[in-house]
């Protein structure tokens, strides 16, 4: 039985290393509680498997302890390429992919009427009970939302980034946003710099915004002390090569690193539009035997590439959360980052150093890092951080959210209508004309499709699955 | 004997199960920790909790400034000098145009404020070092542009005798319209040191050139042109440096600019002149009124979550 030390805000100042008690959930293995209720939920986005990427992981984890907690969860995202109808992943997670033309960028257009008759048929067949959309920029969370508000199910909308205010497409983002979250619905931020930005952004009441942080897949990012060159002290960094990553920073400290620290070495994963200016960079100052670029590393070979290294290196612009530097202390690597957004507070001073989005200032602390990480244990931060952030403790924490939500009565219609009355005068007249218009195509929808008609879908066997699944385990 | 009394008072262990709760409690009891901004340990708060620390590092407006009235009005002036100018300029033409413009006393006039206006330039303009090789380059260019214009008023005057009156008088409140739009009124105002509005003084050439085809005689169009040439390429340096010098002169010089030009568009068209009247009003007092209305609304906010800005931008 651990003993939970007495710990003050100054001991946490300090930068010695200080046993920081942990989430109760992990250290006693308690997580898998059984849930109040059992929830049928769908998680709509645009952004899913077969594309790559942290909001496809985050929801694919989330839905699998979800799943896991006795749950029924379905995920509905737009068709990719001949890829559409039903699709099964693991442990009986099913996969919608319904025709909604796509837009660059992942996305897809926004539409008023053509999802509702495909929306109101899987959530009603499926009998579902929470609706679930994820990525401000994902079109289709937004119409699942408002499309579940509408006919009376309830909603959560995770936010997973930062945005500003000042353009045009900025604020546009902004007003959509608000607009799909007019209706009770709760927002989940990854970060507390989110949840700041998002009640600025949607005008939202901050009681309805709750923080619950990301996770990753620790047990692929394991240290690997071996791999990294005793010789070199190696500093990765995999990054898109793009303005908001901070490249810019990146090609002006590298040359005064290298030259302050004679053995210093880094190694570039990564590939995009200013990939040119760091091989300029590594032209000017002759720097071929000290700057390796690896080009687009996969994801499968990540790992791989961080236990070469014993620092790692952010220098993004602009980060809500930063999955990154918890794949690289995962690995057992120092961390040094810019202090942006939500960076300061995922990790505790003894893994991570900042510095202001500056050239000379990264470089220092980057120089002082090169000290620090001789002392580093990789096998400790290891374990540390996966006491830290653990997917089943984020979908118990949702659980959580979803348990708030089902409490809340459900307005009749005069009082819906009335939340519409944000935007001005005219804004207002015209949000609940909308609003009139799209109760009016439901009824018709009701009309030709009566609810009373729709075949229920069979679920998924999910807990004789698992339970043969745990006896060939066991076996 | 007290002694082992006391001793084994204290090895006696606590019975019922309430006393045990109350002397765990005290035990653990402890005053909640403050709620720190932190993600990775667990908090005794809610996830939805809101610290009173929420949104400190939120800064509004740092960079917006309230502007008042009289500033807003004296910068306005330099739009209503620039069209009172316009306005003038077409007067004058039409004059011309029916002939009723006394041609001796327009170029007696034109002269002196030629002279009177280079005069005041170097009064007025700052860090102006007063050399004879400087007054040399001026009246170089001058008499270089002068010469240039008389050479090719009988040129220009025939230059769009296949169009008809109608297509250029649109044109030309096209142009004129452009010129307006596009003037560097940020140099006209002071506030910027160098004139730079290429797309405006073309257009207002062009606008002129082509009124100055319609009229009589070669000379007719010398005279014009020259005029065109100090209003729309001498005079906004002068106005440069008036406004810089001094408010008052500037707030003058409007004035007198607006009564002349009301004063020789009454002659024309008493509707006209009135609707000019209102224009300027609504230009000069009423927009900044407007835009001070609208001031309440700037809302620039700037906090954490902004992207950071870098210096040096690799391209």
């Amino acid at each position: 039985m651990k003993k939970e030390i007495e710990i003050t805000l100054e001991d946490l100042e300090n930068e010695e290393l200080v046993q920081i008690p942990k989430r109760k959930s992990i250290l006693t293995g308690k997580y898998l509680k059984k849930p109040k209720k059992r929830y049928r939920i769908a998680m709509i986005t645009d952004f899913f498997y077969p594309s790559v990427g942290g909001v496809e992981t985050h929801i694919f984890q989330l839905s699998q302890c979800l799943i896991k907690r006795g749950h029924k969860v379905i995920v509905i995202t737009h068709q990719y390429g001949d890829r559409n109808g039903i699709r099964f992943m693991t442990n009986g997670l099913k996969i919608y992919y319904i025709p909604k033309l796509r837009a660059p960028d992942k996305s897809s257009f926004p539409t008023l009427w053509n999802n509702t008759p495909i929306l109101r048929d899987i959530f009603l067949r499926e009998k579902i009970m929470i609706v679930h959309g994820h990525q401000e920029i994902s079109v289709l969370a937004h119409e699942g939302v408002l499309n579940a508000r509408e006919l009376g199910i309830k909603a959560v909308f995770t936010e997973h980034s930062l945005f500003g205010f000042n353009e045009i497409h900025y604020i546009l983002v902004n007003k959509g946003l608000m607009y799909s979250l007019l209706d009770g619905v709760h927002l989940i931020c990854v970060s507390n710099t989110t949840k700041e930005n998002a009640v600025l952004r949607t005008a939202l009441s901050p009681y309805l915004v709750s923080v619950i942080p990301n996770a990753t897949d620790f047990s692929r990012f394991t240290p690997d002390p071996t791999q990294s060159d005793p010789n070199w002290i190696t500093i990765v960094s995999i990054t898109r090569l793009m303005y908001r990553k901070g490249v810019d920073l990146m090609v002006d400290l590298i040359p005064i690193v290298c030259k302050a620290v004679p053995n210093v070495r880094f190694i570039i994963g990564g590939d995009g539009p200013k990939r040119v200016f760091i091989e300029m960079m590594i032209e000017k100052y002759d720097l071929q035997d000290r700057v390796k670029l690896l080009g687009f590393v996969k994801h499968e070979n990540v790992p791989n590439v961080l236990v070469q290294g014993n620092i790692f290196l952010n220098t993004s612009l602009t980060e809500s959360f930063c999955i990154a530097i918890l794949e690289a202390v995962s690995c057992g690597l120092y961390v040094v980052a810019t202090k942006v957004g939500g960076v300061p507070e995922v990790l505790p001073n003894y893994m991570i150093s900042f510095a202001k989005p500056n050239p000379e200032e990264l470089a220092q602390k980057l120089i002082e890092a090169t000290e620090k990480c001789k002392d580093v244990d990789p096998y400790f931060f290891h374990k540390e951080v996966r006491e830290m952030y653990d997917w089943h403790d984020i979908a118990e924490r949702t659980e959580k959210v979803y348990d708030d939500m089902m409490l809340q009565p459900e307005r009749p219609l005069f009082e819906k209508l009335q939340y519409h009355s944000r935007g001005g005068t005219w804004g207002a007249l015209f949000n609940k004309l909308i609003f009139m218009l799209r109760l009016i195509w439901l009824f018709i929808l009701e009309v030709c499709f009566p609810r009373d008609q729709i075949h229920y879908a069979v679920d998924f066997p999910t807990d004789k699955f698992l339970k043969m699944k745990k006896k060939k385990l066991n076996n | 004997m007290s002694l082992t009394q006391t001793n084994q008072q204290k090895e006696e262990p606590k019975e019922t199960p309430q006393e045990k709760k109350a002397e765990h409690k005290k035990k653990t009891e402890q005053k909640k920790k403050p709620w720190r901004k932190i993600l990775y340990i667990q908090q005794d708060y809610p996830d939805n909790h809101t610290d009173k620390s929420f949104l400190e590092f939120m800064v509004l407006n740092a960079t917006a400034r309230r502007r008042s009235f009289g500033e807003l009005s004296l910068a306005a002036t330099s739009i209503t000098q620039e069209l009172s100018i316009v306005l003038l300029f077409i007067v004058i033409f039409f004059h011309s145009y029916n002939n009723t413009l006394p041609l001796v006393h327009f170029v007696v006039i034109n002269s002196i404020l030629i002279v009177l206006g280079y005069l005041m330039f170097l009064y007025f303009e700052e860090d102006l070092e007063i050399t004879f090789d400087l007054i040399f380059n001026h009246l170089k260019t001058f008499f270089i542009v002068f010469t240039a214009v008389f050479s090719l008023s009988s040129v220009l005057r025939t230059l769009t005798k296949a169009i008809s009156n109608d297509t250029i008088w649109a044109l030309t409140i096209f142009l004129f319209c452009l010129h307006l739009f596009f003037q560097d009124y940020g140099y006209l105002n002071g506030f910027k040191d160098r004139f730079f509005a290429p797309f405006s003084l073309n257009a207002a050439i062009f606008g002129s050139v082509i009124l100055a085809s319609r009229l009589n005689s070669d000379f007719y169009v010398f005279v014009f042109l020259a005029f065109s040439f100090q209003v729309f390429a001498l005079s906004p340096l002068l106005r440069h440096s008036i406004k810089k010098f001094s408010n008052e002169f500037q707030v003058l010089l409007t004035a007198l600019l607006f009564a002349l030009t009301f004063g020789l568009i009454v002659t024309f068209n008493a509707l006209f002149a009135i609707l000019f009247f209102f224009f300027v009003a609504f230009i000069n007092f009423g927009s900044p009124l407007s835009l001070m209305a609208a001031q309440k609304w700037k809302l620039f906010i700037q906090g954490p979550w902004d992207c950071a800005v870098v210096e040096t931008v690799h391209k």
